[in-house]
């Protein structure tokens, strides 16, 4: 639908071209994000939670999956041994937190990822091919918009029997590219008819060899914020649906599943919805922080202004 | 203009055909037969289950059961409910009501308080106070829907015990209520999970409004009005937000697909008894055609607000019409 008149008034003016591939560099990604404050906060945080997910074996003080006493220590408020308290079945919340970091992150990094290559991928072969190609693609990607992407998730999880981690990556990866593939297809289209891609063509280069090595990096910035901020939305909607009781399957511990289980004691146990919900918004602060700030390195003319 | 809301039809009608399509390749593509586990129940003999796949055309060709699902589904026929026993289409219309008045309030309020805290931010941008408010509008975009929704819960209607706690009416009194009494039950019921969905349409449409009214502050006609000597509040609120408001309409079309995700976790939460929570429990027992059913309405649902979304653009602009 980009040809109508309301979506077309949403447009972002084409980015500039250093900026844009600036960004796509693991240094021109450093220098956007590590200007002020906020954005080194973030970073900071975001990079502690991954090494404490990746450490979590090591520094937990408890298994994850073990009942320390179902008679005695059911829902116990957090204490000096408890440092989150117990859940209802008597296994320890810091422990399932630090545990539970680890499929949540890695859930949400692999679907944000496999969006942005697949996104990437469709949208600047629609834009670099253009024609019935991109028509074709394009209003395939229409479609699928339509769809409200819960609504598109859930449908797969009520088919699919039995969801295991992988196949949430998958669903989640597979409903989120729609919009990064028009963000790379605009960038296809404006570097299409440029001189170093007729020129490169003139030297002999094959379409496909063309569309990687020229193209395809041209469009890297945009879609990098754009999967930036999907990692946000997948983590949100991975909880969500976990919480629903229809993502990861239990005993297996994430966010979601830490709220879910506290659910019909949460009167009493508010331990079980506020600290996993608090991880959940301050790492979702933290990727839209990171992400707004490689937004305005692509497209200096969107900088706040302050 | 007429061409144009032509072609936007035929476009709408094009992109709800290929939904349905999408969901009957989900249905056949997953693993197993469809409804195998209605079928394959133990308690029915094999000439039942014989006379059940007959009777839903299991046996027929794809392409056959291809052109049966969409014929039927463009008379409004979307099957049956196991569960409900009753026509999908029945149990939808029942439903659609209270999505449509938990996501109208949300959408309402929600536009009317962001347009309004945008617009005032943007009267004083760079302010503390803008930098504050633009700080709490960016952390509640960040509170995912399901938590809030949560947190609401646990507040008002748990601790505080200000609202009640799920359903829409009060399920023993309702019946006995005046028809004023009956209104005041159903919005005691409507606040807590109404103001779930708004935050973040408030949190969304401020952000937006105030850059809009930024955006036209420097034109001629708002010089203009400062130079007539209309105060600094009225240069906002009545000259300049009346020319903002435009894009922010777009984000009215834009927004929906999202709500509609945000009223699946409210609705559940508050055992709010609309289509997003019917989905839940849908697909908690396995009544596909219900799952179906709710995606296709819902997709037609964002068709249609598109839609009209651009015919409002361009009722409201004029020089979109040339386009």
């Amino acid at each position: 639908m980009p040809d109508t008149p309301a979506v077309a008034a949403l447009a972002i003016a084409p980015p500039s071209d250093t900026a844009a591939q600036s960004a796509g560099t693991a240094r021109g990604f450093w220098r956007a994000v590590w200007t002020d404050r906020g954005g080194q906060i973030a970073v900071c945080f975001l990079a502690l939670l991954a090494l404490l997910a990746l450490i979590a074996p090591i520094i937990a003080p408890f298994d994850p999956d073990r009942l320390l006493g179902p008679e005695t220590l059911k829902s116990l408020p957090p204490s000096s041994t408890y440092w989150f308290g117990t859940d209802p079945l008597s296994r320890d919340v810091f422990t399932r937190l630090l545990f539970g970091t680890r499929i949540s992150l890695r859930i949400a990094l692999l679907a944000a990822s496999l969006s942005g290559v697949v996104g990437l991928a469709w949208g600047a072969t629609a834009g670099f091919m253009g024609g019935a190609v991109d028509a074709v693609l394009m209003r395939t990607v229409d479609m699928c918009l339509a769809i409200p992407r819960v609504l598109l998730v859930l449908t797969v999880i009520a088919l699919w029997p039995e969801v295991t981690v992988t196949g949430l990556v998958l669903v989640l990866g597979l409903t989120g590219w729609f919009g990064v593939s028009r963000l790379a297809r605009a960038e296809a289209l404006g570097v299409r008819h440029r001189d170093f891609v007729s020129a490169a063509r003139a030297l002999g280069v094959s379409r496909a060899a063309l569309l990687v090595r020229h193209v395809v990096p041209h469009a890297l910035g945009p879609v990098l914020v754009a999967s930036t901020v999907a990692v946000g939305h997948v983590l949100v909607l991975e909880a969500g649906l976990t919480y629903l009781g229809l993502g990861v399957r239990p005993p297996t511990a994430t966010w979601g599943s830490i709220i879910a289980e506290g659910r019909e004691t949460m009167q009493v146990t508010w331990w079980l919805t506020v600290f996993p919900g608090l991880a959940l918004i301050g790492t979702s602060l933290a990727v839209t922080a990171i992400a707004n700030r490689l937004r305005a390195a692509i497209n200096p003319r969107q900088l706040p202004r302050r | 203009m007429a061409a144009f809301l032509l072609r936007r039809i035929l476009l709408g009608v094009a992109t709800v055909v290929a939904v349905a399509t999408l969901t009957f390749v989900l249905v056949h593509a997953a693993p197993g037969e469809p409804y195998a586990f209605v079928i394959d129940d133990a308690r029915f003999t094999p000439q039942q289950r014989a006379t059940f796949r007959a009777r839903y055309g299991l046996d027929d060709p794809m392409p056959v059961q291809y052109l049966r699902y969409m014929s039927r589904i463009a008379r409004g026929d979307l099957g049956d409910s196991f569960t409900a026993r009753r026509p999908v289409a029945t149990v939808l219309r029942e439903r659609l009501p209270r999505t449509l008045l938990l996501m109208g309030t949300a959408i309402l309020a929600g536009f009317a308080l962001g347009v309004g805290l945008g617009a005032w931010q943007a009267s004083r941008a760079g302010s503390r106070r803008d930098r504050a408010i633009a700080a709490i509008t960016v952390a509640i975009g960040s509170i995912p829907d399901f938590w809030i929704a949560i947190a609401l819960l646990l507040l008002f209607a748990l601790r505080l015990r200000w609202f009640p706690v799920t359903g829409m009416v009060d399920d023993t009194m309702h019946d006995y209520m005046s028809p004023a009494g009956k209104v005041a039950d159903v919005l005691r019921h409507l606040v807590l999970p109404a103001t779930s969905l708004l935050l973040l349409v408030v949190a969304v449409v401020a952000r937006f409004q105030r850059a809009a009214v930024l955006d036209v502050l420097p034109e001629d006609f708002v010089r203009t009005a400062r130079a007539k000597g209309v105060p600094a509040t009225g240069v906002v609120f009545r000259h300049a937000l009346r020319n903002a408001l435009l894009p922010t309409i777009t984000l009215l079309g834009l927004t929906l697909p999202a709500l509609v995700g945000g009223a699946v976790f409210v609705e559940t939460i508050f055992a709010w008894p609309g289509l997003g929570m019917l989905a839940v429990n849908a697909i908690v027992t396995r009544d596909y055609a219900v799952v179906l059913g709710v995606t296709t309405l819902a997709s037609l649902m964002v068709v249609v607000a598109g839609i009209s979304t651009d015919v409002a653009y361009t009722l409201v602009d004029p020089r979109t019409r040339r386009a």
